[in-house]
């Protein structure tokens, strides 16, 4: 009698169903038994009152111990000693790929010239038209923009700016980390986007380098 | 004890008492920063550091995703801990995209290269566009040249 | 090709062009014909009874397929810094008809470029030498400037010695020109064609009221181009209306502005009209005068015409030329043999015009009608029309020995279509009246004028004379005894005579830019300027045209009759019209072709009654000995606008540069 209450008990402890019978509804449910038993089962008003000493026993048992809450309880502790999987954000970050679309960054040519010669085929292909364009003839005679705006807030991040450059002048960095305060802050001008190309330049070349056959 | 040599080290005092008065109490309210010092921390090997004082942690035996930490200079909630003052070299080690780092690698700067800076949002150095309040520039957002009653004699 | 194209198959070409004659050397237009053994070019190939042309095989594909390959090869890969991305003829036809890869691995050439002058840039190395600009420069306009020089891979176009383009065309090869060899120069990089709106249009940068589109980013005039019209000036717009809109965007007037102790000051509508009102009170009817710019349109015209009326003043005149012109007779003032139809004419005769820097478009139609074997004289001043003219004089004598029995009277009288073309050097002469009094004699003696062809034209210089006359603003009966006056007001006007308007007179200028007229002016009311609003223009055929709106207007400009009638409510003898409509009704009841939008009619030929009140002011004044000049000294400067423009300026100078 007593190897049968540690034998229930047991099985409660470590959630294995031995019998149908000493399963609590819900695990019976999931557990593909026959929903006839199972509606016998859950319903309290259909309850098989124990009538041997083993099951009033058992029974009692279950509400003095508490048995359930132990067994959530159990799980839980044994998930608090777990290896936890969460990234600790501000200090791990989640790991990205080379091509990555971030914050837009306007490039250069290694001799410091700016890349961008106001095709304003970035600007026509923008689903959200969140750039806009002005060129004009710069005093040495080349084609050059006089006011290249992306707004960040309507911008969609889809990088078609960046496949439809000829000259992969606008890109988009793998820096995600710009968040603002006030909204003005994201309505980029030309003087931010090629001050940020000035500092990421390093990786976005070599995200590029990595990306040059596939692209 | 990886705990105590964190706060020793970082807030660079010489007791554990005194670290922790200097701010290492901080340590114990917030949760990640105890994460990735003392509780993530032991076993991991310095990979270097830069500019800002952030130290790079790499832990080999950890899972995918968390083998690769940060630690920054400036440990202060929430004014410090600034995650855009991973500088760009860097930045790509520790975002996984690429195993080598300005320990492994020497870094080429273009010829125009300009020193990293974290995120200025909030301070008084923010970027903003010509024309809104902070910035003292202004667009011309005029295309039409006004005339000047005051101008020269008139055209002959 | 041109009957392909009736029976509504379009035939890919980079070389035809409709206006110019044929070349064949592109070579796109291959098609296969039967029973030819090699494909034939369809623009050079006329079409004959029983031939099938098939224009979809798979020889003709290959054919296109080829030629857009090798017309590729030597192309530099500028589309994105080009121009004419977006609406390239050779982007267009490789897309439809090329193949989707080429086969080049070598080194492409490239080509110098050249110095066409401030308005036409080039970039030769894109230049496919279809040669359309040469055929445009050597035979519509007049100027054998361009010419292809070299030969296969080192062919050059060009003007071979460092020469700009001499003529008042120039800026229609950039319409020409398939590729972006040839593009604007003050329209350079600024714009793409997807982003601007177009509008069609009128131009008043003279009287011939050219076709025109304006294209239109946001608030700004980005750059003009020509729209058909057949009638009026084809496919073509002179220099000045193409380039004069960068002056849009100077010396503009924004807001209204009353003169303070010394200096006008910014004022408010309603301040500026109050003082209007304070000073036109003060002045009787009589000691008020009226004087109309080049650029006012009709309803304008109509409304300050009814209000000087209402204020008892007659004092009424456009600036600037042809003070003496009736508005009876319309036959009297107009180009009767209509635009289009000077192309029929065998004989004109140019009495004291300049259509080359009058109305170039104009010219560059009878120098066509020359081309199909017409003869041309003129008798004025010697003057290059870029198609040989014979000159018969200088002045009047000439007239009265034209009169007395010339070769040229006896072939304007022997022609079947003669026709007469007179021109603001007659017109604006104090004796005026006399020379037209002989004009009209030679009109009578050579049957100018016959059944189904009147061919006495007048040429007027200004945009909006016609309308003027139309609508009656000139000096009435009793204007001319009218004292000198106290009050002027000037619309849109800068080039008023100086006496005029007297220094003492208080001045109410209404126009759009800052010019002479506002500089003098106590009161300065800002208006719309021509692509700023809806309004009507008559050209000098007598063709209603209407402008449409392309930018909104500067500032708290108003559009002008707007600007009188609320001057006219202020003064308390409000105009009888509120809305656009209203005042259009007012015009067609003054003269209903203002109803009838861009037809002509021709006006009756009324001879005998005319001539007689012609006799009668000629008999005051004799004609003098001066030769006839042209009013224009400047092409490129005539008007208010064009005097405000950079290109303008630029292309003076570059004018003044070659030497003649």
């Amino acid at each position: 009698m007593l190897r049968q209450i540690g034998q229930s008990l047991g099985s409660r402890l470590t959630a294995t169903p031995c019998t149908s019978a000493a399963l609590p509804a819900f695990q019976r449910s999931f557990a593909g038994i026959p929903e006839t038993e199972t509606k016998r089962l859950g319903d309290p008003a259909q309850r098989e009152v124990p009538k041997d000493l083993t099951g009033v026993l058992d029974e009692s048992a279950q509400t003095l111990f508490l048995t359930e809450m132990f067994r959530g309880l159990n799980l839980t502790l044994k998930a608090f000693f777990d290896k936890k999987v969460t990234i600790n954000y501000p200090f791990e970050k989640g790991p990205i790929s080379p091509r990555f679309r971030g914050e837009h960054v306007l490039r250069r040519y290694p001799t410091g010239e700016e890349r961008c010669i106001a095709c304003k085929l970035c600007e026509a292909v923008c689903p959200a038209q969140a750039i806009t364009i002005e060129a004009e003839e710069r005093e040495d005679g080349s084609r050059r923009t006089t006011r290249y705006d992306i707004d960040m807030t309507k911008c969609i991040y889809c990088g078609f700016c960046q496949e439809a450059c000829p000259v992969d002048a606008i890109v988009e960095g793998p820096n995600f980390e710009f968040v603002t305060e006030t909204h003005e802050e994201l309505l980029y001008d030309k003087q931010k986007l090629l001050e940020n190309g000035d500092r990421w330049e390093t990786e976005i070349a070599a995200n590029l380098k990595n990306e040059s056959l596939y692209r | 004890m990886a705990l105590v040599k964190f706060l020793k080290e970082t807030y660079k005092r010489d007791s554990v008492l005194d670290a922790l008065k200097a701010g290492g109490w901080k340590a114990f309210l917030d949760g990640t920063l105890a994460q990735a010092t003392f509780v993530h921390g032991p076993n991991a090997t310095l990979v270097g550091s830069d500019g800002f004082g952030n130290k790079y942690f790499e832990r080999m035996t950890e899972q995918y995703g968390r083998h690769r930490w940060v630690v920054f200079g400036d440990l202060n909630w929430p004014s410090g801990q600034e995650p855009s003052s991973v500088p760009p070299e860097w930045h790509s080690w520790l975002h996984c995209i690429r195993d080598s780092s300005p320990a492994t690698m020497d870094v080429a700067y273009p010829i125009y290269h300009v020193p990293h800076h974290a995120n200025k949002t909030g301070t008084p150095q923010s970027y903003a566009p010509k024309g809104a309040w902070q910035n003292p520039s202004k667009r011309n957002w005029k295309k039409v040249h006004v005339w000047d009653p005051t101008s020269a004699a008139p055209s002959a | 090709m041109a009957a392909c194209s009736a029976a509504g198959i379009d035939i890919p070409r980079f070389c035809y062009h409709q206006r110019l004659s044929i070349a064949g050397n592109c070579r796109m237009c291959l098609v296969e014909v039967e029973k030819s053994p090699k494909p034939v070019a369809s623009c050079a190939m006329p079409a004959g009874p029983g031939m099938n042309i098939k224009t979809d095989t798979p020889l003709v594909k290959k054919a296109r397929e080829g030629v857009m390959e090798f017309l590729l090869i030597n192309h530099p890969l500028d589309c994105p810094i080009c121009d004419q991305g977006g609406e390239c003829d050779l982007q267009d036809q490789s897309m439809h008809f090329g193949s989707d890869r080429g086969r080049f691995t070598e080194m492409k050439r490239s080509v110098q470029d050249k110095n066409l002058g401030p308005l036409v840039k080039t970039v030769m190395t894109r230049c496919i030498h279809c040669t359309r600009c040469v055929r445009f420069a050597t035979e519509v306009a007049g100027v054998q400037d361009l010419g292809m020089t070299g030969r296969g891979n080192a062919s050059e176009i060009g003007t071979y010695v460092e020469k700009a383009m001499a003529s008042e065309l120039s800026g229609n090869v950039i319409d020409l020109c398939p590729v972006g060899a040839l593009t604007s120069k003050p329209y350079a990089f600024t714009a793409r064609n997807w982003e601007l709106k177009s509008t069609e249009t009128v131009d008043v940068s003279d009287a011939m009221g050219q076709n025109i589109r304006v294209d239109a980013r946001g608030l700004e005039v980005m750059r003009i181009v020509p729209v058909q019209n057949d009638a009026v000036n084809e496919e073509w717009i002179s220099d000045k209306a193409r380039f004069q809109y960068d002056g849009l965007k100077r010396q503009r007037l924004n807001v209204p502005l009353v003169k303070g102790s010394n200096v006008l000051e910014p004022a408010t509508w309603e301040e500026a009209l109050v003082a209007a009102k304070g000073a036109i009170s003060k002045v009787k009817g009589n000691e008020m005068s009226f004087i109309a710019g080049k650029l006012a349109d009709a309803e304008s015209l109509i409304a300050l015409k009814d209000l000087a009326n209402r204020l008892g003043s007659g004092n009424l005149k456009v600036e600037a030329g042809a003070p003496l012109l009736d508005a009876d007779v319309r036959s009297n003032y107009l180009a009767n043999s209509t635009i289009s139809g000077i192309d029929r004419a065998d004989v004109i005769l140019l009495i004291g015009t300049n259509p080359r820097v009058e109305a170039p478009v104009f010219n560059a139609r009878i120098r066509k009608t020359f081309l199909d074997g017409a003869h041309v004289a003129m008798v004025g001043e010697e003057v290059d029309l870029t198609f040989p003219v014979e000159n018969l004089g200088a002045g009047s004598d000439a007239l009265a020995k034209i009169l007395k029995g010339s070769p040229m009277l006896k072939r304007l009288k022997e022609a079947q279509r003669p026709a007469v073309i007179v021109g603001p050097g007659v017109l604006n002469r104090p004796d005026s009246a006399a020379v037209l009094q002989q004009v009209h004699e030679l009109v009578e003696k050579a049957d100018v004028v016959k059944d189904g062809w009147n061919g006495y034209n007048v040429l007027h210089d200004a945009a909006a004379r016609v309308a003027a006359l139309d609508i009656g603003f000139m000096p009435s009966a009793r204007a001319a005894s009218a004292p000198a006056p106290k009050l002027v007001y000037l619309l849109g006007s800068d080039d008023f005579d100086p006496a005029d308007v007297p220094a003492d007179a208080f001045v109410i200028y209404q126009g759009h830019h800052g010019d002479k007229g506002a500089a003098r002016a106590d009161i300065v009311l800002p208006g719309a300027a021509y692509t700023e609003k809806n309004a009507t223009f008559v050209n000098f055929e007598g063709r209603t045209q209407r402008t449409k709106a392309a930018v909104p207007r500067v500032g708290d400009a108003r559009n002008d009759w707007e600007i009188v009638r609320a001057l006219s409510e202020i003064l308390e003898k409000p105009l009888p019209y509120d809305t656009t409509d209203q005042i259009r009704s007012r015009l067609a009841d003054v003269a209903p072709h203002f109803a009838e939008v861009d037809t002509v009619q021709s006006p009756m030929w009324l001879n005998g009654e005319y001539f007689k009140a012609f006799k009668d002011r000629a008999g005051k004044v004799s004609a003098q000995a001066q030769p006839f000049s042209s009013s224009v000294a400047n092409f490129f400067q005539t008007d208010v606008i064009s005097r405000t423009s950079i290109n303008m300026a630029k292309a003076t100078h570059a004018r003044n540069a070659i030497p003649h």
